[in-house]
């Protein structure tokens, strides 16, 4: 088999194909709606990940979720990529539902893509090359420390526009991180059959 | 020999004259302003506004606030229409708004009042209405090259006269039917250039056009951080604060929304973000490059 088929990123490419779906139908019907779910639409705690409030927002989710998730794909962490994508999808859902109770409305997939980079980082930890590897790890440690200030402070840094009366939930890149921190520890890696080890050819 | 210098005499005398009349421009002054179209008879005539009701989603019109008499506008109206246009397409993604109408200025009649904005929102079917208004000034003053004017080609070919255009945008935003104002927001630019005094004219109305071009954008920005506050304040019951007239806000449904309605959420990344994403991306590179030479 040719590793190009090998490691095609056939999730991500799922991905890809349903945020494409997505953005077809209007966004208020798959928005996470605190009142809604409550009256049984929970499948808006998941499809509420999948839609933004604008075409900016999306492009910087979307286009690092999907980045990251080929990348990493494509040289054998396909199986990483799923648990982090079920985790980092996981905990935004705690993060929305249970730790911002104020919360009416939420749209945005930057759990996901937070739990990505951060698995992305640590991945290359053991590469050769150190300026990489150094660069990788302060990339994680910038990362969770402006998401813990953003999260303790309740202001955000650098925050791109978004629309009138819409604010960023820093709780939710804080446990996407920690999500993709969580599924890149080697304990949990060797329970999971298939795992490659990384690559220092990359 | 008296005949040469009396020839040469004249014809300085000619240039010197001919270079006066491609002097500098005297300062232009072009205000509009919202507050003489709604309160003609003046502010302290004016009835205190009642008590906000705003059932969301809401219709907004948008339009420049008529000029006072027949002064001339520093841009067309065309220009006006596409420069509302811009800020109707910003708040497009807004929820609480449904529909947004860019209304032309002849529908407004100078010192038209309350009275006119009823009209229209009849005809129009408006609940909000967002008055644009402006004040330009444009300064004009000649440098040291200006005394190549006293050549042929000089008023041609050097651009000798230095413009500063300074804007400044206003947009009120005024319930029709309480006739309160909710917030306002505003856009300023300054833009400098240079002309020469053939093209004075012309390079003074492009000018004029990018400086109301860049307030606009200005004015978005600000009005959109504006909109923000208002939905914040909005929810506490007070159009702005104590000692402003009450609001009430209601949802499609009729339910009432107040601070206890929670607030709108966004998961979205920033530029920092995606500058650590592509350092790293770009290492990567590199160190593969060196790996494959």
């Amino acid at each position: 088999m040719k590793p190009f088929q090998r490691y095609f990123p056939w999730l991500t490419t799922a991905l890809a194909a349903i945020c494409a779906a997505a953005s077809l139908v209007p966004a208020e019907t798959l928005e996470y709606d605190r009142n809604r779910v409550a009256a049984g639409e929970v499948w808006r705690l998941v499809s509420g990940q999948l839609v933004h409030w604008t075409p900016r927002m999306a492009a910087l989710d979307l286009g690092m979720l999907l980045g990251l998730g080929i990348w990493l794909e494509v040289r054998g962490d396909r199986r990483l990529v799923a648990l982090t994508m079920a985790l980092g999808g996981g905990l935004t859902v705690l993060g929305v539902q249970e730790l911002s109770p104020d919360l009416a409305v939420y749209r945005g997939s930057s759990g996901l893509a937070s739990a990505l980079f951060v698995l992305a980082a640590v991945r290359l930890k053991s590469v050769n090359d150190p300026v990489t590897r150094n660069l990788a790890i302060t990339g994680v440690v910038l990362f969770l420390t402006k998401a813990s200030f953003e999260f303790l402070a309740g202001q955000t840094l650098f925050a791109g526009p978004l629309p009138p009366g819409v604010h960023v939930v820093p709780v939710v890149h804080l446990l996407g991180g920690l999500g993709g921190l969580v599924s890149a520890t080697p304990s949990l890696s060797v329970r999971l059959p298939g795992l490659r080890s990384c690559s220092t050819s990359n | 020999m008296r005949h040469r210098i009396a020839l040469l005499v004249v014809l300085l005398l000619v240039l010197v004259l001919a270079a006066g009349c491609v002097g500098s421009m005297p300062p232009t002054h072009h205000v509009n302003s919202a507050l003489d179209f709604l309160y003609p008879r003046g502010l302290t005539a004016a009835a205190p506004a009642k008590e906000v009701v705003l059932k969301l989603p809401l219709r907004v019109g948008l339009a420049f606030a008529p000029n006072r008499g027949y002064q001339r506008d520093p841009i067309t109206e065309e220009q006006k229409q596409k420069l509302l246009g811009r800020v109707a397409a910003a708040f497009k993604e807004n929820k609480a708004v449904s529909r947004l109408e860019v209304v032309p200025t002849t529908y407004l009649q100078p010192a038209g009042g309350f009275a006119n904005l009823d009209q229209i929102r009849r005809s129009l079917g408006l609940d909000l209405m967002v008055l644009v208004s402006y004040d330009q000034a444009q300064f004009t003053e000649s440098t040291r090259a200006s005394w190549t004017y006293l050549t042929v080609i000089g008023p041609l070919l050097i651009e000798g006269e230095k413009n500063d255009t300074r804007t400044v945008m206003d947009a009120v935003v005024y319930d029709i039917n309480s006739q309160a104002l909710l917030f306002r927001a505003a856009g300023e630019s300054t833009v400098g250039g240079h002309s020469s005094p053939l093209n004075m004219e012309r390079k003074r109305r492009v000018f004029a056009a990018e400086g109301f071009e860049q307030a606009t954008k200005d004015l978005i920005g600000n009005l959109n951080a504006a909109l923000a506050r208002f939905d914040e304040q909005a929810r506490s019951g007070t159009v702005q604060g104590p000692g402003t007239p009450a609001i009430a806000m209601y949802s499609a449904k009729g339910e009432r929304i107040t601070a206890a309605s929670g607030h709108l959420g966004g998961g979205a990344l920033g530029i920092p973000e995606l500058i650590l994403v592509a350092l790293i991306g770009i290492s990567l590179l590199l160190r593969r490059r060196a790996a494959g030479a």
